[in-house]
């Protein structure tokens, strides 16, 4: 697999929906190519970013709340 | 329901409840909101918990539930178009022009990322529309695959995997804007590095 399939199918790997022969292929390449390599990084630092500021904890009362209308039948 | 059952329906919903806060609080944009959400969330389920099969994707179950109590409450249709066009959402990659500025500027690629700060990432979400921002949320922030997607959000496999290729064009386009203004790249008048 060259650079600019690998570019083009980077997200889907990232997001797990490439076939296991595609897999292969891409984790092979990404062992080589430090430029793709950093694409890989890249992205994957991208999404943990994001991933990180977007969750958000619930507050305790909520919890509390829930919890009491499940066993409360209501 | 027996006291089994809701014990079961206890121990099976509870963990996903940060999960599903999280996602509802990204669906509304405010926190009373994303709470009433949830809520509702959780009584629905409890009331249909008869109908989950034992054994199928309780996660999925309980997020399409959410998703349809958000539909519902703010009476918006799931198969509604959405405001922007394909025409409207650039080809955009924010790892290109990172690697344009190590060309040029010799700043590692993803030095970038420190540009961008928590306000702007949870703008840029905000900023997406609604089925882009939902589609999105699921994936990159909670990890639900193509298919739970699908089944959630009752699209086609296509319309998910587009509407995630389009809300991440969308996001690091505006995450680039963002960096920018934070002082990542200063471009001149025609757009160009300066």
């Amino acid at each position: 697999m060259d650079c600019r399939k690998v570019a083009l199918k980077i997200e889907e790997y990232l997001d797990g929906d490439v076939d296991e022969t595609t897999r292969l292929a891409i984790q092979s390449h990404l062992n080589s190519c430090p430029v793709c390599f950093g694409r890989f990084e890249f992205e994957e630092s991208l999404r943990q970013t994001v991933r990180n500021v977007v969750h958000r904890e619930p507050p305790e009362k909520l919890r509390a709340r829930i919890r009491s209308s499940i066993n409360g039948g209501e | 329901m027996d006291t089994d059952s809701k014990k079961r329906f206890e121990l099976l919903s509870m963990p996903y409840l940060d999960m599903l806060y999280g996602a509802a609080l990204r669906m509304t944009k405010d926190p009373a909101e994303a709470e009433d959400l949830v809520q509702e969330t959780y009584l629905r389920a409890f009331g249909n918990f008869e109908q989950f099969e034992e054994g199928t994707n309780f996660r999925a179950w309980i997020f399409k539930i959410l998703t349809n109590c958000f539909y519902n409450r703010y009476k918006h249709s799931k198969i509604s178009g959405t405001t922007v066009s394909l025409d409207d959402v650039p080809e955009f990659s924010l790892y290109e022009q990172a690697k344009f500025l190590t060309n040029e500027r010799g700043v590692p690629e993803k030095e970038l990322l420190k540009y961008i700060i928590e306000e702007d990432i949870s703008r840029a979400v905000q900023e997406l529309p609604d089925e882009y921002r939902i589609a999105f949320v699921l994936s990159d922030v909670y990890g639900f695959n193509y298919n739970e997607i699908s089944m959630i959000v009752e699209v086609s496999l296509g319309t998910v995997k587009s509407r995630l290729f389009r809300a991440r064009r969308l996001l690091q386009k505006s995450l680039w804007e963002y960096a920018r203004k934070h002082g990542a790249v200063a471009l001149n008048d025609d757009g160009e590095v300066s």
